[in-house]
């Protein structure tokens, strides 16, 4: 059906087009407390269309005429309709002209898809799970949802690209509750990989249990500035405002002003951050082959010892800006400190520290870099010990506080980042009792 | 169309029930366009499409489901004959079968209404209207860096059959949204506002008055310090009190979080949890909201659903298996993200009741405390009953009145009940914002609306 596809956008006299084949299978489970509540299956199919019209304006100067649509496999039929109104669009509107790329480098073999997947993980992952709770004191199961996807995906454009890639990705979301006294708690645990080795649910759920257990005896936080160290979770978003700082889209459209050159993070103390794009990471959520442009993929350094030293770029924003194209951002790697995490987790003389693991939400802002979320699981670590936490906020300002900040030295992957393990701001605002 | 696809889902809905108990078919097709500009870019484009049919069969102890936006009508029998044979030999001999009933019969075609048809106003004329707006927002200050104009029309065509229920429903939304990004000295910050209703042209105005008050709160934001933490008398605009409503008692009514016992709202039913001028509804039947519907995703009509009254915790909010399970009367909140994802208990317009106060009188009322506008999100936590809430703006209220003194951004956290036990004035006044996006815990996202009125209450912030 792609040549049917292409056929029709060579009938018409268009200044390029590109169209994105995806074909994607999925197997999912749900299950409330232990009990089987729903399997599913689904099957899904579909072309996403961008049409380029270059056009002069009143001025003479060119302008670019740009449409996308997607279309599926009952709309089929109206195909030329649809390519009528989305060359009717694109003569509406107006933007600057970016070029297509053609056939070029082979892409790197990026390790994306595992083919061991298939619907007979569902009964696995269901019975790994159950058996890993039921090693777990004080812990049961509230509900557990498992998603496995297969996703093959396809790009050509008329100047005669034909990528291809094939992925695979393996989802759970499980809920464990702790009983202590008359209450019980929970911990939610995600996580999303694209491997099934990647995918350790006994690992998971031992870690999860742990904090389960924690939060049925997690009191509020104090009130002040206090050492944060952020771990697990968090680690996932933490370093987006970052990655914004970088983009070439962004500064394209205004939303962000920072330049190669500039300082990213007024170093003050702190670990200098060292950041690249990397879609090449085995397993990886955010890694691919070729980007949607079909750039084949590139560990790309963007901020070196705190300094913007490049823009991630795809194709068009690259021929926007002038710069380089390095490609679709990636997997958010971040270089390690020095000092080893444990030592990371050890409060100053006469302080107290907060090691927090989950917050309800964590999403960074990523225009202005300021956070604040409502702590979910985490310790306060002073002379006396740990004790858990939960609930209260911490509240910060990612590029301020990053000056300070120590990186551990041991580093983790988690679903699309390799990052410190660990991450100690001075001073970050925390609300409690 | 409609007609076509009810008779075809109907006969194949009929031979499944001879292999299971239970079986209904739902499509859902969406379509629209979606104008969106900015100082340097422009688009003119289709909405995604998300045009599919999914196939629910139940064997008397679990749901299994095929779904597909392809299919041809001999091979899709084929299968879920297979699916029906495989769900029912997977019956538990060991446990209880159980049916699932279909609801009261309903043969019925709905439609939403709309003042002035979008499509009746030609595409360049709409994108001229973006690009209009933008240009005042960019105009307006020199601070103001770039905006996002975007003007979006979506209708929502569904076709639900059951072996009582043989029903569509067409629904036309129409979004209207800018985003202004003020910038000064490296700093950026964006705001936004707009509204979004199942209505047509008519709810696309967005007055000069409203971009002004934008630019002013952005360029104020700019230089607005962080609140120092702590417990605060605050007054919440209708905005923020929309997301209180729906953060602490929206999800935590959610009945199929009671299945997975991990709702502490479900020992407070007919308990008082809020101050006893409180009252809280969630209400698909609102129609011309942005969460309104005719009937779910598991064929269950609009009807409004009131979660506390004066106070007291009332009923939950339930999807089919939970009600099923629970055994509680159903309500209309079984909701998809799309035909590729399962059914949740899901709100819809989910809000406060207005009460007997003026703003005017609410901030008077304050000797020292915050108003908080310009709510961002928020997050649930039904099992601990945590709440957080993040906006953009705290202005000082000193001696009943607005300092201009702003404190950004700003988060709320606390216990639910704590917080709405403190609410002390509610409001005269009551508005519904459509601008959000509801997720399960991190996923499976859904439109739906919330609202309320003016409230004044004791909440820690940060």
């Amino acid at each position: 059906m792609l040549s049917t596809i292409t056929d029709a956008l060579r009938k018409r006299k268009l200044s390029g087009w590109q169209v994105r084949e995806g074909r994607r299978t999925s197997h999912q489970s749900f299950l409330a407390l232990t009990e089987c509540e729903c399997r599913r299956r689904v099957d899904t199919q579909s072309w996403t269309v961008s049409i380029h019209q270059v056009r002069a304006a009143a001025d003479g100067r060119p302008v670019l005429g740009l449409s996308n649509f997607r279309i599926t496999p009952p709309e089929l039929p109206s195909l030329d309709q649809r390519i009528d109104e989305a060359l009717f669009a694109a003569s509406l509107v107006t933007n600057q002209p970016f070029t297509l790329a053609g056939p070029g480098a082979a892409a790197p073999d990026v390790e994306l898809a595992d083919p061991s997947i298939s619907p007979k993980l569902m009964d696995e992952f269901e019975e790994r799970l159950n058996g890993a709770i039921a090693r777990e004191k004080n812990i049961r199961l509230s509900a557990a949802e498992f998603f496995a996807d297969r996703l093959e995906l396809r790009l050509v454009n008329h100047l005669g690209l034909d990528v291809s890639q094939i992925e695979t990705s393996l989802q759970t979301e499980f809920i464990l509750l702790s009983r202590r006294g008359g209450e019980e708690k929970e911990f939610i645990d995600r996580f999303t990989r694209r491997l099934s080795r990647d995918f350790n649910i006994e690992e998971e759920v031992r870690t999860s249990a742990e904090q389960a257990r924690a939060a049925a005896e997690a009191g509020l936080p104090r009130t002040g500035k206090f050492a944060v160290l952020l771990s697990d979770e968090p680690l996932d978003r933490l370093f987006n405002p970052l990655l914004a700082r970088a983009s070439a889209r962004l500064k394209y459209n205004r939303m962000v002003d920072a330049t190669p050159g500039q300082m990213i993070v007024d170093p003050a103390g702190g670990d200098p951050i060292t950041l690249w794009s990397n879609p090449l990471l085995p397993g990886a959520s955010d890694s691919y082959r070729y980007d949607g442009y079909g750039t084949p993929a590139q560990r790309v350094c963007l901020i070196e010892n705190n300094r913007l030293v490049c823009q991630a770029a795809d194709k068009r924003y690259a021929e926007y800006l002038g710069i380089p194209v390095t490609g679709e951002a990636g997997n958010v790697e971040v270089e390690g400190g020095k000092a080893a995490f444990e030592d990371l987790r050890k409060p100053a003389p006469g302080t107290i520290l907060y090691h927090l693991q989950a917050f309800s939400a964590f999403e960074p802002n990523p225009i202005t870099g300021a956070f604040s979320a409502e702590i979910r699981s985490g310790f306060e670590v002073s002379a006396a010990g740990a004790r858990p936490i939960k609930g209260g906020s911490v509240s910060g300002v990612l590029q301020k506080d990053l000056a300070r900040a120590r990186l551990s030295r041991e580093r983790v992957q988690r679903e699309n980042v390799l990052v410190p393990k660990g991450v100690l701001f001075e001073g970050l605002t925390v609300a409690g009792a | 169309m409609a007609a076509d696809l009810k008779e075809r889902l109907g006969d194949l809905v009929a031979h499944l029930e001879t292999i299971v108990p239970y079986a209904a078919a739902l499509h859902k097709k969406r379509s629209g366009t979606r104008i969106s500009v900015n100082r340097v870019q422009e688009s003119v484009e289709p909405e995604d499409p998300a045009q599919g049919l999914v196939v629910t069969l139940w064997n008397g102890q679990a749901f299994y489901e095929y779904a597909a936006n392809a299919w041809e009508w001999d091979s899709l029998k084929t299968t879920l004959t297979d699916d029906a044979r495989a769900a029912a030999a997977a019956v538990d001999k060991s446990k209880p079968v159980e049916q699932i009933e279909p609801g009261a019969e309903i043969r019925q075609d709905f439609s939403s209404g709309f003042e002035r048809d979008p499509a009746a106003l030609p595409l360049a004329e709409r994108l001229e209207i973006a690009r209009e707006r933008m240009n005042q927002a960019v105009a307006a200050d020199p601070l103001v860096a770039n905006a996002v104009s975007i003007l979006a029309h979506t209708v929502s065509e569904d076709v639900f059959v059951n072996r009582a229920k043989s029903m569509s429903q067409k629904i036309l939304r129409s979004d209207s949204i800018l985003v202004v990004f003020v910038s000064k000295d490296g700093l950026t910050v964006d705001i936004h506002n707009g509204v979004s209703k199942n209505a047509g042209l008519e709810a696309m105005d967005l007055s000069k008055g409203t971009l002004r008050g934008m630019v002013d709160d952005a360029k104020r934001l700019l230089t607005a310090p962080r609140l120092d933490p702590g417990v605060y008398d605050v007054v919440t605009d209708p905005e923020w009190s929309g997301i209180i409503a729906h953060e602490c008692f929206g999800h935590g009514m959610e009945t199929d979080l009671y299945v997975r016992q991990r709702a502490l709202s479900q020992k407070y039913l007919s308990k008082p949890v809020a101050a006893p001028i409180v009252n809280m509804f969630d209400d698909p039947s609102l129609i011309g909201e942005a969460g309104g519907f005719f009937f779910d995703d598991e064929g269950q009509p609009a009807a409004p659903t009131h979660i506390i009254k004066d106070g007291v915790l009332q009923r939950g909010l339930t999807d089919l298996p939970s009600a099923h399970k629970l055994r509680f009367e159903r309500s209309a909140n079984g909701r998809r993200e799309s035909f590729a994802r399962k059914a949740y208990a899901r709100m819809t317009n989910t809000f406060f009741e207005s009460g007997q106060s003026t703003k005017d009188q609410i901030i008077s009322s304050v000797e020292n405390g915050l108003y908080l506008r310009h709510a961002t999100n928020g997050m649930e936590d039904p099992q601990a009953w945590g709440i957080q809430v993040e906006g953009l703006w705290a202005e000082r209220i000193r001696d009943g009145k607005l300092t201009g003194e702003v404190f950004s951004p700003v988060i709320m956290t606390g216990f639910v009940p704590d917080l709405l036990m403190s609410i002390s004035m509610v409001g005269n006044d009551r508005w519904i914002s459509g601008l959000g996006m509801c997720g399960k815990g991190h996923k499976e996202w859904v439109k739906n609306t919330t609202g309320g009125p003016h409230l004044r209450m004791k909440a820690r912030l940060a």
